[in-house]
């Protein structure tokens, strides 16, 4: 369908686009959709280039408005359409054969369709591939995860509490385990005591174990 | 109202709106173009059995008139001559904005750029869409649907057959098959609902970088991926499952898949206004 517009004959048909008011890349490309029942949309990587190499030839000009840019068709772009009349002319004629036979039509069109169709799949399996997680790491992951006891995807570390805290503590119990072994070490205290001290220490274990949550 | 039987193949220019389609084809190839041209009928084959055409007040019917105590699974059609009976290629040409109803029981059905909706059945066959808008319902039995560039409201439903979605800007899908793959490449950032179901097959589903959408996607044999690190697979024993917000998370996009693979992948924004400097 594309063949249609080979020598320059696209750039042709953009300036008569224009001429019928400005437009800007997005609309033309729309335009000339529906001029080809859907058959042939160029791409914007298509018609960009076009326009700009149009627009260093003089033949349009371009004002930036909310961000896209809109084409307007110049004097010399006019003069251009004016001198090739005849020519698109006959490209309106062959355009008009080319859509004309329905049958033809809607036979290229499920041709194209299919054709987009295994493009995409094609694309989008070898996407997917890439985001999928290879087979060996996945069975790596179960095994650490039955072995964890964890989900899939759940964080491997336990969530750290506030680290001022638990230094504290651990600093108070290690105190605590340090002056039991110097106290012992030095043969202070009679049995009687000891055995007082060692009540004492199980009790305040046993709140401790309590107060944390065990 | 004007009625035309058609028993060799011919072409029917239409005088008058049309505003209304209905097609009943038991056997064979339909197409429908939206045009801005004028509306006509172009009969490429037709069987024994002819053809109906009839216009009533901007209601374009084409249908093979066979009475309902006649009709009989596909399968005796084949043994007793209904391809030589009933197969017809018909193209029908309309306006873009006329409301579509198209039957083919066995053959293949394609439509384009009707932009007022659609609504396509085939029971053995394959739907091809292509610039459609509006209201969509494509149901095949045995037959893969495949569309392109589709707007609007599109439900999409085979059992067993493949669904393909390119290019669309749909605000809502809605695709389900039991024995089949889904692969949905979705254009409109903005949209609203989104629903993939499959049984035996794979999803794969490509949404915009920047759309907003609350994601839900679930395998129940299979393995769940993503492209989006804001949306991680999680689950005992294997990703099962991801849960997650894309943006705003505005729309909804739930996809089940009992024995296959979902993936969710992202398509990259483009900018028109970046083509200038090429």
């Amino acid at each position: 369908m594309s063949a249609v517009f080979s020598h320059g004959r696209l750039r042709l048909y953009l300036l008569k686009l224009l001429g019928g008011g400005p437009r800007h890349g997005y609309e033309l490309i729309r335009l000339l959709e529906n001029r080809f029942l859907g058959l042939y949309a160029p791409s914007a990587g298509t018609i960009y280039p076009r326009l700009a190499r149009m627009e260093a030839d003089g033949l349009v000009t371009h004002t930036a408005a909310g961000g896209r840019k809109v084409y307007e068709i110049t004097e010399a772009g006019r003069a251009e359409l004016a001198q090739r009349a005849d020519e698109l002319a006959a490209l309106e004629a062959e355009i008009h054969a080319s859509v004309a036979d329905l049958g033809a039509v809607a036979e290229e069109m499920e041709r194209g369709v299919q054709g987009s169709v295994r493009d995409l799949k094609k694309e989008l399996r070898a996407a997917a591939r890439q985001v999928q997680t290879p087979r060996t790491q996945e069975w790596k992951q179960w095994r650490a995860e039955w072995q964890r006891g964890t989900q899939y995807g759940a964080p491997t570390t336990p969530p750290p509490a506030s680290p001022g805290t638990v230094t504290d503590v651990e600093r108070a119990a290690e105190l605590l385990v340090a002056e039991v072994r110097d106290a012992v070490a030095r043969g202070r205290g009679t049995p009687d005591n000891l055995r007082v001290a060692a009540a004492l220490i199980d009790s305040v274990r046993d709140q401790v174990r309590r107060l944390l949550g065990e | 109202m004007t009625t035309w039987t058609i028993n060799e193949p011919r072409r029917l220019p239409l005088d008058g709106a049309v505003s209304r389609l209905d097609v009943w084809l038991a056997m064979g190839r339909l197409n429908v173009v939206g045009t801005d041209g004028p509306p006509s009928v172009t009969v490429k084959a037709v069987g024994s059995k002819g053809l109906t055409v009839s216009l009533d007040d901007g209601e374009l019917s084409v249908r093979h008139d066979i009475a309902p105590s006649k009709l009989r699974p596909i399968v005796g059609w084949w043994f007793f001559g209904g391809k030589r009976r009933y197969n017809a290629e018909v193209t029908i040409a309309v306006p873009t904005t006329a409301a579509a109803s198209l039957t083919v029981i066995s053959g293949s059905l394609t439509a384009s750029g009707l932009r007022n909706g659609a609504k396509a059945d085939v029971v053995s066959g394959s739907i091809t869409l292509l610039g459609l808008d509006g209201q969509v319902h494509a149901t095949a039995v045995s037959g893969s649907v495949e569309a392109l560039g589709v707007g609007g409201d599109l439900i999409m439903e085979t059992v067993s057959g493949e669904i393909v979605l390119g290019d669309s800007s749909a605000h809502r899908v809605k695709a389900r098959t039991i024995s089949g793959a889904v692969t949905c490449d979705l254009d409109n950032p903005k949209a609203r609902d989104i629903r993939i179901d499959t049984t035996s097959g794979e999803i794969l589903v490509r949404v915009p970088e920047d759309a907003d959408l609350h994601v839900d996607l679930n395998a129940t044999s299979g393995r769940v991926s993503s492209a989006f690190p804001q949306i991680a697979p999680m689950g005992m024993h294997g990703a099962r499952y991801a849960r997650g917000r894309l943006g705003a998370g505005t729309g909804q996009l739930s996809a089940y898949a009992i024995s296959g693979n979902v993936s969710l992948l992202a398509r990259p924004t483009e900018d028109f206004s970046e083509g200038d400097q090429a």
